[in-house]
């Protein structure tokens, strides 16, 4: 306390502190971070595998010029960069439909799938595998070796609609967000248990072929399947960019957000077609890949410090593709001794993140 | 629309709304009879009345969130229903009895939030929308807020910025329900002074629900008091008090509305007569803790003789003395009140006076 205070200076302290905007600094450096990490990744992904590619070689190649070893060339455009566009894809739409997801059912454990459309993916694809032509059925399993395998493809897409259109049927119906999450999650069960009955009936090579189609990988997607794939996924993603506004307002709480002038049917709706289209070609694609969809938003809200959507879904994106080749190349490291099941590496990366993120915010992400 | 007109005009009004809902297909169930109701802009209206009589449906049903039974709804000269989402949140803004439980946002975006229904697809804010915000956030005294993150917020400053975020959107009308629910006693203090701010100097309208008695009856300009049977008196809060109404919606046997006073105090069981004599603060001290422990201690009725008396003695600045003395017993000098009392309880005059029998 000074004991001479001069008048003018009381007028200072009088008038009230200025009102200052957050800084948006770390959300733009969080962004840009998650986009190196992806380009490295990218890079990386293409360099490793059972022929390793220099990444100077590889990135020569990939701007178009030529490379000293016959051979790298092929490897790097037939294989290595669709299955590297595919794991950016697949973890990018994984990611976004996560934030969609947790917005939504403002629930931190939410993900892609818990409207059930990983299980009704699975049970199209159970069907497939496990039931088809009981029969001369070898011609057919031995072409499921890619798992680009269009049919395999169609039918994920086939069931994750169905389900899909169901849970829609019921969230026409009930009031609650709450209860379409559980009408979901049960749907999701009852799907399961046909599939587990299925198994149960399945010959040992038709069960390993289901088996490995629900580890997940990003291997074998032709580029007349990113044909598919990319465009699904820009345009539901470019779609959801357009629900960003609507997804802040829905942060409060749906009754918040009508207050604020927001169709929340509306948003609910696009919502969920959007967030469910991205994880069904994904599962369709890829198989039910775990952990990406949940664990990549909780880690772009710790590292961008903020919950508006306008920098937290471009950070998805980014975030969600780095994460995917991480552990696409996590999973090449055995080298010549084969590749790790997708959903093991997922899962190791995955559950710490979540720990960690949740641990150390246990305060600001308690309530979300 | 410009709220910093002072002359009073109509913002809101409702010709024979009824609210309630749908229980079941065709079944209407009417929580609030029909109702004409007016807010004028720097009015600060308060809906009064006991849990379950009604209040929140009354409200939601007033800002459009809940169809009404029959009757409407007329905000700024439209009718309601006729308003577009947008151009309803720009005239009307509600804060909720919900609680936000957000993390990871600071003050200052969760206020900005408010702007929603004025800007474009993407929410961006222009220079005028950032002095709207930062004007919102300045008048509920939360600029301190504004870069804190509101998960580490305490209730009423979240409170707060809820309020400077349905300002931001620069309402004629601002409904809140409930803002007191999760506040303490200081938070709901100033919270009722903010309101009583917001419609006197800002023109707003303002409708606030609240079982809290004490503060819509120092802050309020008009009273509508929902008793159990859903039935509405309209008036300043000493009109209600003249009535009775306040006194018959809230009483209870064990609750005497003072209507001087505007304040409940509990019905005291007699538990005999006490005189007290002495002055000052000391004094008016003692005469309130042995009301407390339930002595009249008013003029005695004639022909009674007082169970007690007692001498207030000031000591010093702080300090006094009260000398006791019950009928036909020794006289007790206390050094303070709590002695006083735990003399005066365990006499037995006092059983004899404290049971019917």
């Amino acid at each position: 306390m000074s004991v001479v205070a001069s008048a003018p200076a009381e007028v200072v302290s009088d008038s009230p502190p200025p009102v200052r905007a957050p800084d948006r600094r770390r959300a733009f450096l969080g962004i840009g971070a998650f986009g190196g990490i992806a380009a490295l990744a990218f890079v990386m992904a293409i360099a490793i595998g059972s022929v390793w590619i220099p990444p100077g070689d590889v990135l020569s190649i990939l701007f178009g010029g030529s490379s000293d070893q016959t051979g790298w060339e092929a490897i790097v455009r037939d294989i290595r960069l669709p299955r590297s566009i595919t794991a950016a894809l697949c973890g990018a739409g994984l990611a976004i439909s996560g934030v969609q997801m947790q917005t939504l059912f403002r629930n931190p454990l939410a993900g892609p799938f818990v409207l059930g459309i990983s299980s009704g993916a699975s049970l199209g694809v159970a069907l497939v595998v496990l039931t088809a032509g009981a029969s001369g059925a070898t011609g057919f399993l031995a072409g499921l070796g890619g798992f680009g395998d269009l049919g395999v493809a169609v039918a994920a897409a086939a069931g994750s609609t169905v389900i899909l259109t169901l849970v829609l049927a019921v969230s026409r119906r009930v009031e609650s967000i709450a209860t379409v999450l559980i009408v979901g999650l049960m749907f999701g069960q009852v799907v399961l248990a046909i599939t587990t009955v299925l198994i149960a009936g399945a010959e040992p090579e038709r069960i390993q072929a289901y088996l490995a189609w629900s580890f997940g990988s990003f291997r074998g997607v032709s580029w007349d399947e990113l044909a598919i794939l990319a465009p699904v996924v820009l345009g539901a993603g470019a779609g959801v960019w357009l629900t960003a506004k609507h997804l802040n307002a829905m942060l409060l709480g749906e009754r918040y957000a009508a207050s604020l002038g927001v169709d929340v049917r509306r948003i609910r709706r696009v919502t969920v077609v959007l967030a469910s289209l991205l994880a069904g070609v994904v599962t369709a694609f890829a198989g039910p890949i775990a952990f990406i969809g949940v664990a990549v938003p909780h880690l772009a809200r710790a590292v961008l410090g903020t919950v508006d959507h306008r920098y937290l879904l471009p950070a998805a994106v980014l975030g969600g593709a780095a994460v995917a080749l991480v552990a696409e190349i996590g999973a090449q490291l055995p080298g010549r001794a084969g590749v790790l099941p997708l959903n093991a590496v997922t899962a190791l990366i995955g559950a710490p993140v979540v720990i960690w993120v949740v641990v150390r915010n246990t305060r600001s992400t308690a309530g979300f | 629309m410009d709220t910093s007109t002072v002359a009073t005009r109509t913002v809101l009004s409702t010709s024979q709304l009824a609210s309630g809902y749908r229980a079941r297909r065709r079944v209407e169930r009417v929580v609030v009879p029909p109702v004409d109701l007016t807010v004028a802009s720097g009015e600060l209206v308060t809906l009064l009345g006991p849990n379950g009589a009604g209040k929140s449906t009354l409200l939601r049903t007033i800002s459009g969130v809940q169809p009404a039974m029959s009757g409407g709804v007329t905000l700024l000269g439209d009718p309601l229903d006729g308003l577009g989402r947008a151009e309803r949140a720009r005239r009307l803004a509600s804060v909720l009895t919900e609680r936000v439980s957000v993390g990871q946002l600071a003050g200052y975006d969760l206020v900005a939030l408010g702007r929603q229904p004025h800007t474009g697809w993407n929410g961006v804010l222009d220079e005028r929308d950032h002095r709207v915000v930062a004007d919102a956030i300045v008048a509920v005294g939360g600029a301190h807020l504004a870069e804190r993150d509101i998960g580490e917020l305490s209730d009423g400053e979240r409170q707060r910025l809820m309020i400077a975020r349905a300002l931001a959107q620069e309402p004629a009308v601002l409904i809140l329900d409930e803002p007191t629910a999760f506040l303490d006693v200081t938070s709901r203090i100033e919270l009722g002074a903010l309101l009583q701010r917001l419609a006197h100097e800002r023109g707003l309208g303002v409708v606030c629900s609240t079982h809290d008695l004490d503060l819509a009856l120092a802050t309020a300009d008009t009273v509508w008091l929902l008793d159990v049977d859903a039935h509405l008196s309209i008036g300043a809060p000493e009109d209600l008090a003249l009535t009775g109404a306040i006194g018959t919606v809230f009483g209870t046997a064990d609750l005497e509305f003072d209507a001087e006073r505007g304040t409940f105090s509990r019905r005291p069981e007699i538990a005999g007569f006490a005189a007290v004599t002495g002055d000052g603060l000391p004094t008016r001290l003692c005469v309130r803790a042995l009301t407390r422990i339930g002595y009249h201690t008013d003029e005695l009725p004639d022909g009674v003789a007082p169970d007690v008396t007692v001498d207030v003695r000031e000591t010093g600045r702080g300090a006094a003395e009260f000398v006791v003395a019950t009928n036909g017993s020794d006289v007790v000098a206390c050094p303070d009140l709590r002695t006083l009392c735990e003399q005066l309880r365990s006499r037995p005059t006092l059983d004899r006076l404290a049971g019917p029998g």
